[in-house]
């Protein structure tokens, strides 16, 4: 269907073309979705496409904010607006957007942004009457001021001011009596706000549905005030020290509506307080108690009023036997069930658990070094409509055991398997599981490269696969994969030692790679990288570090190719300056890792720094910041750029056998 | 005369008898360019009625004590309630000149009205009836604040109140006045040394500094209490965007709470020397400062020239050695060729770009 819409546009003559209203246009563009480059081509056909797609753009991510005054002029109707990959927005950029989209803009994102303050966001509010959505993390810098310019915008229902750490309690009143019709707000991280802000918002904003209040320093005395909120569906109060048992005696009735509430890392809150809650708060869905108190039966029977309850996730508690058995006796058939990190996860109390919960759909056992292949035979005949499962470092669990996932579990769409004894034939039983999108078997290093030649011969909706330090993999296998799976976007393989060009070359026929690992593969050279630039042009992160064959050769098709590309680590291999410089000239570029490079100079290093405009993280050696002028990093600093220096000595190369038996010694 | 009294005295016009302080000329000025404002006359109207219910409970008192009291107590309070009454004249007719019944007087006191429509805050105000330019203010220095004089001030009354009953009118405990002349007495109001307090004359909704006197009040009965006052005043910092300020930050909260519309406002000091404008750093200072780096480099200058050099030379334009590379219009776009459009998470279509020719 889409690709027949795809000709329409291409193929069709202009005469024929011209018959179809603008609407039917605008609806075939709405097909060209998946590739961002694709409405470019497509705009750049004749005036008459250029001028319909510039009328139809709602959403508008640009690169730069120096051109916005003529970008907005070209795109009148742009509601959306992100500015996510402009790490330098002034004052000046935000009044530009304000004049250009007036009433017409409903949501923008600056959480990426720096270098704006209270007078332009002032700008935005008072212009754009409309805005309904504004993402402002990150904004370290802005204090109460640039809060109360927020509270001008007075329609505004969404709001983030993750880690905005200089806002107060001043700021939030001020947004809390301006912005009367907020349904989200998100304070993760504002450690400048207490319980008079937040309590202020819960009294004055009404239709909250939606409120992250993590590690922030309330304490119950808002808490009473946030549970009262009539509408409040989802509730996050992670890392909250201040809140306790008592915050929740008094809570009698209310919080009907909250279906989501994390708790995660709320060390003060024990079963007591949790057995008052559940009693109020009667309709969750999804409880996060992760990080929290031990999970014993006392904990286990305060939760089993809870009727509604689908998930949760325990990560990282204690658990005990009686617990876990306990939580198999409620009444409610589990979802989700989360124990990643649980120390006391025994074969006893999670086999009759699984048994009980049936219908799970996710399960999360990562690093439960206890449970053996009797668990894993427990879950996979019980829980056999598992969507996800997870369970990196089970290391108890034997080889034959892993035959079981394959043989019970057909649904699975998600399967970890990182740093497991699985072999080959586990390997084989699983390419039956013929819904995988993900899997992983990082550090499996019973498996070798037949194993994976199933693998890659059934699933052919795999999307990631996660090979790293799997060592046994050979370039045969890497051809079955990515012969197997065109829908391949992630592959990890780094420290795969035989894997050679050839492998790269196959997977080049992977158009939808967005994502390749690739670091400590001696063999890989510029020609598989070149083979991958010219094939995968999707490419948003690259990495190659300690490809000590890799040099610039490979650099100058992917500069040429990748127009995507917006991560890449280069430490250690054998580019130059040249190749530097040639990377530079991809315009989204945000993240480069240059260390260890010996063919550097630094008037090389000052140069691509300097022409690659998008840039907003460098690491770099240490060496490099004595070496080049101070106004340089005053200058790109300015831009928008963050330095990272590193004084790492160079690094040989672990035998990664060895490099996991030390990892063994260390538990 | 005691040293605060010294102080230069604010210029307001000081007129004892209510009736004489309508100053003509203003109300010219006011009626012309005032609007009639129902809702504030509203107000007012309610303010009145307050008024006369809190006489009403005073008479009601006088006759409840009449019999077993000295006629001293009787004639202080029948001339309290004179006081009362004149103001509520004045006030009536106040209102009707603000309904435009009456042209010949002032509608200057609505503002003081105003004082009393605010909620006080901590201090449990209740609000004097004085009008704006019937009394003195004194700036209280801050040095100037010892206790002593107030003592002395009280002293002096306490002692002329025994010298017989013309001491002991209303309007002579009313006002701190030492000397008993013929001249009208002044009704001494004191301002807060704090700019920016409420009870500072400069604030907007001023509202005075009692003498210790002030007996139907609770303000500043003691010296003690003004001191406390002061030790408070400096840190009211917490303002609200009606002028309000409190001392305590959960007292501003619990204020917005009850208020609709009312915000917490930033202190003005807080616009200034932002973190944000300093990281400013000017573009153009980096190409103009070209001939500064090539000075701090001494050594390398040749490679100084290169960081600067025009960032563009160095795509690559010509990379032909590898084939079907021209099928890509990168260097075709206009100025927008940097635009992606879509989110984070797009999907590549494959063969997108080969064209129309291996679509089949």
């Amino acid at each position: 269907m889409k690709k027949q819409k795809q000709q329409l546009v291409t193929e069709s003559s202009f005469s024929r073309f011209d018959l179809l209203c603008e609407e039917i246009v605008f609806a075939i563009l709405d097909f060209l979705e998946e590739n961002p480059l694709d409405k470019k081509s497509f705009s750049l056909v004749c005036r008459s496409f250029h001028a319909v797609e510039s009328r139809h753009r709602k959403l508008l991510k640009p690169l730069h904010s120096e051109h916005l005054t003529k970008v907005l002029h070209r795109y009148p109707s742009v509601s959306n607006l992100d500015l996510s990959l402009c790490p330098r927005v002034t004052d000046v950029s935000l009044s530009v957007i304000s004049v250009g989209c007036k009433e017409m803009l409903r949501s923008i994102n600056l959480s990426r942004s720096r270098f704006f303050s209270h007078v332009g966001l002032s700008d935005l509010a008072s212009n754009c009457r409309n805005l309904v959505e504004i993402d402002l993390s990150n904004a370290t810098e802005l204090k109460d001021l640039g809060a109360a310019a927020i509270a001008e915008a007075k329609n505004l229902e969404r709001l983030w001011l993750v880690r905005c750490k200089s806002i107060t309690d001043i700021g939030i009143g001020c947004i809390a009596v301006g912005c009367r019709k907020l349904r989200l707000l998100s304070l993760k991280w504002c450690l400048g706000v207490g319980d008079l802000g937040v309590g202020l918002i819960a009294i004055k904003c009404k239709d909250i549905r939606s409120l992250d209040l993590s590690h922030l320093p309330i304490t119950d005395k808002c808490l009473s005030q946030i549970l009262e909120l009539q509408h409040l569906e989802d509730l996050s109060l992670e890392g909250c020290f201040g809140i306790d048992d008592d915050s929740f005696a008094a809570l009698k009735l209310g919080c009907k509506s909250l279906e989501t509430l994390d708790m995660s890392s709320c060390q003060n809150v024990s079963h007591v307080g949790l057995s008052s809650l559940t009693t109020a708060a009667g309709c969750l869905r999804q409880l996060i108690l992760s990080y929290g108190s031990c999970v014993d039966l006392a904990l286990a029977d305060s939760l089993q009023k809870l009727y509604m309850l689908q998930s949760i996730k325990l990560d990282g508690c204690e658990v005990t036997c009686s617990g876990l058995k306990a939580i198999g006796n409620w009444c409610v058939s589990l979802r989700e069930l989360s124990l990643s990190k649980c120390v006391g996860v025994t074969d006893e109390g999670l086999s009759f658990l699984v048994t009980k919960h049936k219908e799970l759909r996710k399960l999360d056992v990562t690093c439960c070094r206890k449970i053996s292949h009797v668990s894993l035979a427990h879950i996979t005949n019980s829980c056999t409509s598992l969507i996800s499962l997870k369970m990196e470092s089970c290391s108890s669990i034997s080889a034959e055991a892993f035959v079981f996932i394959g043989q019970r579990c057909h649904f699975l769409e998600e399967l970890d398997l990182t740093d497991n004894e699985i072999d080959d034939e586990g390997l084989k039983s699983i390419s039956r599981c013929t819904k995988l999108s993900s899997l992983k078997l990082g550090i499996c290093l019973n498996i070798s490269g037949e194993g994976l030649i199933h693998i890659g011969v059934c699933l052919s909706k795999l999307k990631e696969i996660d090979l790293y330090r799997s060592a046994g993999i050979t370039d045969s296998s890497i051809w079955a994969i990515a012969r197997g799976c065109p829908g391949l976007e992630m592959i990890n393989i780094a420290y795969c030692k035989f894997i050679s060009d050839h492998s790269l070359m196959s997977l080049s026929t992977c158009s939808k790679l967005k994502i390749i690992e690739s670091r400590g593969c001696p063999l890989i050279t510029s020609l598989g990288l070149a083979a991958i630039a010219k094939g995968c042009r999707q490419i948003v992160k690259l990495d190659i570090k300690k490809c000590h064959n890799i040099d610039d050769a490979g650099m100058i098709p992917l500069a040429h190719f990748s127009q995507n590309l917006k991560q890449i680590n280069l430490s250690y291999t054998s580019v130059t300056e040249v190749g530097l410089l040639s990377l530079a000239s991809i315009s989204c570029l945000q993240s480069m890792t240059v260390l260890h490079v010996k063919g550097l100079t630094p008037g090389g290093v000052a140069a691509a720094l300097l022409t690659c405009s998008g840039l907003s993280k460098v690491k770099l050696h240490a060496s490099f910041k004595s070496v080049l002028p101070q106004l340089l990093f005053q200058h790109l600093e300015a831009r928008g750029c963050n330095f990272q220096w590193r004084d790492k000595t160079f690094q040989a190369e672990l035998d990664p056998m060895c490099w996991k038996l030390q990892l063994g010694d260390e538990d | 005369r005691h040293n605060w009294e010294d102080q230069n005295p604010v210029a307001y016009d000081h007129v004892t008898n209510k009736t004489q302080m309508i100053d003509h000329n203003q109300i010219r000025d006011s009626t012309t360019a005032q609007d009639w404002d129902p809702k504030l006359m509203l107000h007012n109207l309610s303010f009145l009625e307050k008024k006369i219910h809190h006489l009403q409970h005073l008479l009601h008192s006088v006759v409840a004590q009449i019999t077993g009291h000295s006629d001293n107590l009787l004639v202080q309070q029948q001339q309290l309630i004179t006081a009362d009454f004149t103001s509520i004249i004045v006030q009536v007719t106040n209102l009707s000149n603000e309904a435009g019944l009456l042209d010949n007087y002032g509608t200057e006191q609505i503002c003081t009205v105003e004082d009393h429509d605010m909620k006080s805050d901590d201090d449990g105000d209740v609000g004097e009836n004085l009008l704006p330019g019937s009394y003195e203010i004194l700036q209280l220095e801050k040095e100037a604040i010892c206790g002593k004089g107030f003592k002395r001030d009280a002293n002096l009354r306490m002692h002329m109140r025994g010298h017989g009953d013309e001491y002991k009118t209303a309007a002579a405990l009313a006002k701190p006045s030492k000397e008993y002349t013929s001249d009208p007495v002044i009704v001494k109001r004191y301002s807060c040394p704090y700019i920016g307090c409420k009870r500072n004359k400069d604030h907007k909704k001023f509202l005075s500094l009692k003498s210790i006197l002030s007996t139907h009040t609770k303000i500043f009965s003691v010296v003690a209490d003004l001191k406390t006052h002061e030790k408070h005043c400096g840190q009211d910092k917490w303002l609200c965007s009606c002028g309000t300020t409190f001392s305590r930050k959960d007292k501003l909260f619990g204020h917005i709470t009850l208020f609709q519309g009312h915000t917490p406002a930033i202190p003005v000091g807080e616009a200034t020397t932002s973190k944000v404008e300093q990281l400013e750093f000017d573009y153009e200072q980096s190409v103009a400062s070209r001939n500064e780096f090539q000075n701090v480099k001494g050594s390398g200058e040749d490679d100084a020239m290169n960081y600067f050099s025009p960032p563009l030379s160095f795509g690559i334009s010509s990379s032909s050695s590898i084939g079907g590379f021209h099928e890509f219009p990168r260097n075709s776009f206009d100025s927008n060729s940097f635009m992606i459009s879509g989110s984070c998470d797009y999907f590549p279509k494959y063969g997108s770009y080969n064209g129309t020719n291996n679509v089949e």
